[in-house]
């Protein structure tokens, strides 16, 4: 057996900590995540308060571990659905060509041409913040990311031998591309979506950070951060804290798929 | 010559009319307006009614639209919503002093990489390659706007450098300090990006035959590295400067919100806040013509650098 790499189990292990915190926020504390009192407003860390409170006298430790969900929700949901709709476009551009392919692939470089940020922004003004239109915004810039790369390899896989007699023997396009081409698709595009989710935790906490994530009293990292700003000064922890956190959970994300890419590849492990 | 930029032009007009037209019925089908944007969720229906009627928006769709390409064809983005101001005069206000953060960092972003990069791949699986690979595993985790805010808390601060606003390009010294953090942090995660596809290019074509050839014949390595592997590996690198540039303009929204920056980020972030439909409509025109710009630019150096393309 291969000797794990250790990339691979600290991103692993960074990615199911977070799941067990999404899961199970009350496991790590029993604050309420809203409450508010004013009287305490930015009290610095007690033993009550491990990481002090907000402008509202929130616990900033409770936020933080209520704020895992949103991330983890929006972060990882937004990548499967980009994922399950990217992947069938992509295969099918890729495996019709001809009139499809160029349209499609058109609207997918039109798409990708845009920075993701800037559509997701517009799609949440225009259609209000909640977690499905931030989820919808996320995945709209993503679906060309994944249409792009299945493209590809479906065109190459199109014209092997195995696909080639499939046809041969009356099978539909459906069944090839479910049968044939996917499987061949699958390990880079598992590798492909651990890394976008560090993409897309990281659009989510920007939407925030702008105001434009999911409206208070929600805990978000991102909105965190955004208050935090304004204390930078007095209380560095109350924006340093949120800030790590985004950038832990999309390292764990990056940790995982760059560890992933070297175990199921096998041409590029120890490369 | 002619036909290229003529292509050129149509491919700009036909995104722009995509793109103008989606904006433009998008944000006016949608939710809550201006007015009540501007006037509060608790207006009265009224005075809702009213200001709606003042902004123009009660005409009928159609007629909107038929202004809205009018004013287009004259080269206008129509009136600010908000303040009456004029859009395109706004826009062309701030965007100097987005695309000299996009630019700068840029820069920062393809010179680090670049150097990152080609290191890696030299000393490919040995320290500097490992360590390389975690820095840039590591910066491609940070988002830039907590890149900004760590600038800020640990640099800026301390040192008493300004940390908001922009300064006038006719004070280049003050104008260069308040670029350099944004710059920095934008350019610190475009580093990271650049440097793991300098690596990956770089190690493919030091694996390549005419590598081992030249080796063979006894090229000194520093000539093999800037003649054989550099000198190849430099032509994909322009597509992936074009990508980066547009990803900063997007990234500039956030920065320029974290340095108080006036630009063309924090002008429609402020503007979709307050619902200023014809504000938003401008900038994303004016976003949408800068990449398009990028992309001919991008094309236009790869055919100029590319000797196999030496006949366009």
């Amino acid at each position: 057996m291969r000797r794990l790499n250790p990339l691979l189990v600290i991103g692993g292990l960074i990615i199911a900590f977070l799941v067990l915190v999404a899961l199970f926020p009350t496991l790590f504390t029993s604050q309420d995540p809203a409450r508010q009192d004013v009287a305490a407003q930015l009290e610095p860390p007690s033993a009550e308060h491990w990481l002090g409170r907000d402008q509202f006298g929130r616990d900033i430790y409770a936020r933080l571990i209520y704020g895992t969900q949103v991330s983890m929700v929006i972060g990882v949901s937004s990548v499967l659905l980009g994922m399950a709709v990217g992947v069938p476009i992509g295969m099918i551009a890729g495996y019709f060509r001809g009139k499809t392919e160029r349209v499609i692939m058109w609207i997918v470089d039109v798409k990708m041409a845009f920075p993701g940020l800037v559509l997701a922004l517009l799609f949440v003004a225009l259609f209000g913040q909640s977690t499905w239109n931030i989820t919808l915004a996320i995945v709209i810039g993503i679906i060309p990311v994944f249409a792009r790369l299945a493209h590809g390899p479906a065109l190459a896989f199109r014209e092997r031998e195995f696909v080639k007699s499939s046809i041969v023997f009356g099978a539909r396009a459906p069944w090839i591309l479910y049968k044939h081409i996917w499987p061949n698709l699958r390990s880079e595009m598992v590798v492909i979506a651990s890394m976008t989710a560090a993409v897309t935790i990281r659009i989510e906490a920007g939407l925030s950070f702008l105001g434009l994530g999911l409206p208070p009293p929600t805990a978000t990292w991102g909105g965190m951060l955004r208050d935090g700003t304004t204390y930078l000064q007095t209380d560095p922890l109350f924006s340093l804290v949120p800030g790590l956190a985004i950038f832990v959970a999309a390292l764990g994300f990056n940790l995982l798929g760059d560890g992933l890419r070297d175990a199921l590849d096998p041409r590029t492990a120890n490369s | 010559m002619a036909r290229y930029f003529l292509k050129l032009s149509g491919r700009l007009l036909l995104t722009l009319a995509v793109v103008s037209t989606a904006v433009f019925f998008l944000i006016r089908l949608t939710p809550g307006g201006p007015a009540v944007a501007m006037l509060g969720q608790d207006a009265s229906p009224d005075a809702v009614a009213r200001l709606n009627e003042k902004l123009g928006l009660t005409d009928p769709l159609l007629l909107q639209y038929w202004k809205f390409l009018a004013q287009l064809a004259q080269g206008s983005l129509g009136e600010s919503l908000t303040n009456g101001l004029s859009v395109s005069e706004t826009i062309l206000g701030v965007l100097p002093h987005t695309l000299e953060l996009a630019v700068a960092g840029l820069a920062i972003g393809m010179l680090g990489g670049i150097t990152l990069g080609i290191v890696e791949a030299v000393w490919k699986d040995r320290s500097p390659d490992v360590v390389g690979r975690v820095l840039s595993l590591v910066g491609l985790s940070f988002p830039s706007f907590f890149v900004a805010v760590l600038l800020i808390l640990f640099i800026a601060l301390p040192l008493g450098l300004p940390t908001n606003g922009v300064a006038p390009f006719t004070e280049p010294g003050s104008n260069l300090q308040r670029v350099l953090l944004p710059a920095l942090a934008m350019g610190i995660v475009s580093t990271a990006y650049t440097s793991r596809i300098t690596r990956s290019l770089m190690v493919e074509i030091i694996g390549e035959n005419h590598v081992r050839t030249a080796r063979a014949k006894g090229v000194r390595e520093g000539r093999v590295l800037v003649r054989h592997v550099l000198q190849p590996g430099s032509l994909p690198l322009v597509p992936i400067a074009g990508i980066s540039f547009i990803t900063l303009v997007g990234d500039a929204v956030l920065i320029e919100t974290v340095f108080a920056r006036p630009g063309l980020g924090s002008l429609m972030v402020s503007a979709m806040q307050a619902r200023d439909y014809t504000t938003v409509q401008g900038c994303i025109i004016v976003i949408t013509t800068v990449i398009v710009l990028v992309n001919a630019a991008v094309d236009a150096l790869y055919h100029v650098l590319d000797p196999r393309t030496k006949t366009v």
